[in-house]
């Protein structure tokens, strides 16, 4: 990637006022882009002079256009991780909450609430730990640990049929982060091999584990692996995928835990196969939720400026780099995804 | 007299052999020590009748064989100097010191003290704890809110900054099905555990399962990559290390039920 030059605009003036949760009435006949938009997770307490009351997670949309930030749905949090996902052009709401057989029979799910009839449906039964959802067309992407195995598994929900089909269905291949871009009609993942990293486990000595190797798999939406574009034993957080340049930018780290060291850009060309290879000097953006915009002209993603985190916006053109989303008070933003 | 006199000198001298240079507790059917002789393991039966063991696999001694591991001495200074760094960021940060109370005993209760004495572990049996649900720990999102939280009988101290989480106190260790409890060795990320898995505190810190962490055993200096794949109460620990095996050094200490060491860990985000 290129040199972001860190031109802090702390624009708070611009900051959308993010108060409580409208929720969704259910009117999707108007004409919705459904592209262009950030989908927010954010979880906050009931009750903040008492924690114990429990918490609410919120879906938030961040339009990019507009800068105009709106919570479209909440639920009561009880999932490990709090996970959801806006489908701007429907107005459904997938998410992911814990659901109990017995005491000790329970995982995460995902379920969809329809605005058109204000209803929820659970759509899986036999998920431990959801990370990802992410719907496209009649499907729903997943990544995932279903009860009882061991790796986190990339999959999709024909919506449908009710069908599911895995890419990889193995024990072995652990699924780091994926990024699909619905333009390209491809699915970007980085995944590594459980055995690997059992075996650097156990054969570190001292301060020198090796990171299993992840690699950077290029699929397409029936889940057919059609190249290996990076490999390398670093830590790769995040890929982006700009359509503008038609190139595939992963943020990398080459040691765990060495936040205070820049990350390190790969760039994949689609159309010359090379690698590039550019120190990232921008403020770290956290997790594996950083991506381009639609033009390619930012990358959002969540970090901290100025001890204020929230949703950022990095713009390559000039240079700036702005909080469009503060995190609400008493709350956390959990996760974003960028829907060019 | 001079009976008398020997026979006090007899009972001072096995008192003094008995009790140990630090202040232990009591077991009772309502109160459950904050501090045991080092390696017991407490029991209590079906009326409460109590029962103290002590963990016979407890300092065994190590062969050559069995270590495996270097100390790592040449990160020691920088690393000292990242978490020095990290305090003195969190100094403009909230601090707070958390109480909390010690359950009452139930029959079948287990609770298992270190090798320092302090409070590894209290398993409920099988079927009496609810389990716990999102609701009944605190974090957010993977963590709580930036600042300095201290806890437990041993001041152990998980800080949080807008870029990383640190640990400082007690390593304990746990392996599956000890008193029934988690028989399968099933983590909170669902997968079996194995060596190099660890659990956080859920109370405090809770980053996404396979989060790598770096984690030190600061008398060793044995300095591991590990991986969060469970979380637990840790009463008066900021790391629980999953079982490594009977015959071998792991962060230069032979495995027992008992184990606890000072240690520390840190990742960022």
């Amino acid at each position: 990637m290129k040199k972001v030059i860190a031109i802090l605009l702390l624009a708070f003036c611009f900051l959308p006022r993010c108060t409580g949760c409208v929720k969704n009435t259910g009117d999707t006949t108007v004409n919705i882009d459904p592209s262009n938009y950030i989908s927010v997770t954010l979880t906050k307490y009931n009750n903040e002079e008492d924690i114990s009351d429990g918490m609410t997670t919120q879906i938030w949309c961040y339009d990019i256009k507009t800068e105009v930030a709106s919570c479209v749905f909440e639920f009561a949090t009880t999932a490990q991780y709090s996970l959801g996902f806006y489908e701007r052009g429907t107005g459904k709401v997938y998410y992911v909450q814990r659901v109990y057989q017995s005491m000790t029979n329970y995982g995460d799910q995902i379920f969809v609430f329809d605005p058109k009839t204000g209803k929820a449906s659970q759509l899986t039964n036999d998920f431990f730990a959801v990370n990802y959802v992410i719907p496209w067309e009649k499907r729903l992407y997943f990544v995932a640990e279903l009860k009882e195995e061991r790796a986190t598994k990339l999959g999709y929900l024909d919506l449908e049929t009710s069908e599911r089909f895995f890419w990889r269905d193995d024990s072995d291949t652990l699924v780091e982060g994926i990024t699909i871009d619905t333009e390209l009609n491809k699915i970007f993942v980085i995944a590594y091999s459980l055995a690997e990293r059992n075996q650097n486990l156990m054969s570190q000595t001292s301060d020198d584990f090796l990171i299993p190797k992840h690699s950077v798999y290029v699929l397409d939406m029936d889940l057919d692996t059609k190249e290996t574009v990076f490999e390398e034993n670093w830590w790769i957080r995040t890929v982006m995928t700009n359509r503008t340049t038609h190139t595939l930018d992963m943020i990398c780290d080459k040691k765990y835990n060495t936040s205070d060291i820049p990350s390190t850009i790969v760039t994949y060309s689609f159309d010359t196969k090379e690698l590039l290879y550019d120190t990232w000097d921008a403020p770290r953006l956290e997790g594996k939720d950083p991506n381009y915009s639609n033009e390619g002209a930012a990358i959002y993603g969540v970090a901290s400026l100025a001890e204020q985190r929230g949703l950022v916006e990095c713009n390559l053109l000039d240079h700036s780099i702005k909080l469009c989303m503060e995190t609400p008070l008493g709350s956390f933003i959990n996760n974003v995804y960028v829907v060019p | 007299m001079k009976k008398l006199f020997t026979m006090i000198l007899a009972a001072a001298m096995c008192l003094s052999l008995c009790v140990p240079a630090f202040a232990t507790g009591t077991p009772s059917s309502t109160t459950i020590p904050e501090r045991m002789m080092p390696n017991s393991i407490i029991t209590y039966g079906k009326n409460l009748e109590i029962t103290i063991e002590f963990d016979k696999d407890a300092n065994r001694p190590t062969t050559m064989s069995e270590q495996n591991e270097t100390p790592d001495l040449e990160s020691r200074a920088s690393e000292d100097a990242l978490f020095a760094q990290v305090k003195e960021d969190a100094k403009a940060l909230p601090s707070t010191q958390i109480m909390t109370s010690l359950p009452t005993p139930v029959p079948g209760m287990m609770v298992i003290y270190g090798s320092d004495g302090g409070i590894n572990h209290i398993y409920y049996p099988e079927g009496t704890k609810a389990v716990m649900t999102r609701s009944s720990h605190v974090s957010l999102g993977t963590r709580r809110a930036a600042g300095t939280y201290t806890f437990g009988a041993h001041d152990n101290t998980i800080t949080i900054t807008n870029s990383s989480v640190t640990g400082e106190g007690r390593f304990t260790v746990f392996r599956a099905g000890v008193n029934g409890s988690n028989a399968e060795g099933r983590g909170s990320s669902g997968k079996l555990l194995e060596t190099g898995d660890v659990a956080t505190n859920w109370n405090y810190d809770n980053p996404y399962h396979n989060t790598a962490i770096d984690a030190r055993a600061l008398d060793t200096n044995i300095k591991k990559t590990v991986y969060k794949n469970d979380i637990g109460e840790l009463p008066d620990a900021v790391l629980d290390v999953y079982f490594w095996g009977w015959d071998y050094q792991y962060f230069g200490y032979m495995y027992s039920d008992t184990l606890s060491f000072a240690g520390r860990y840190y990742y960022s985000f």
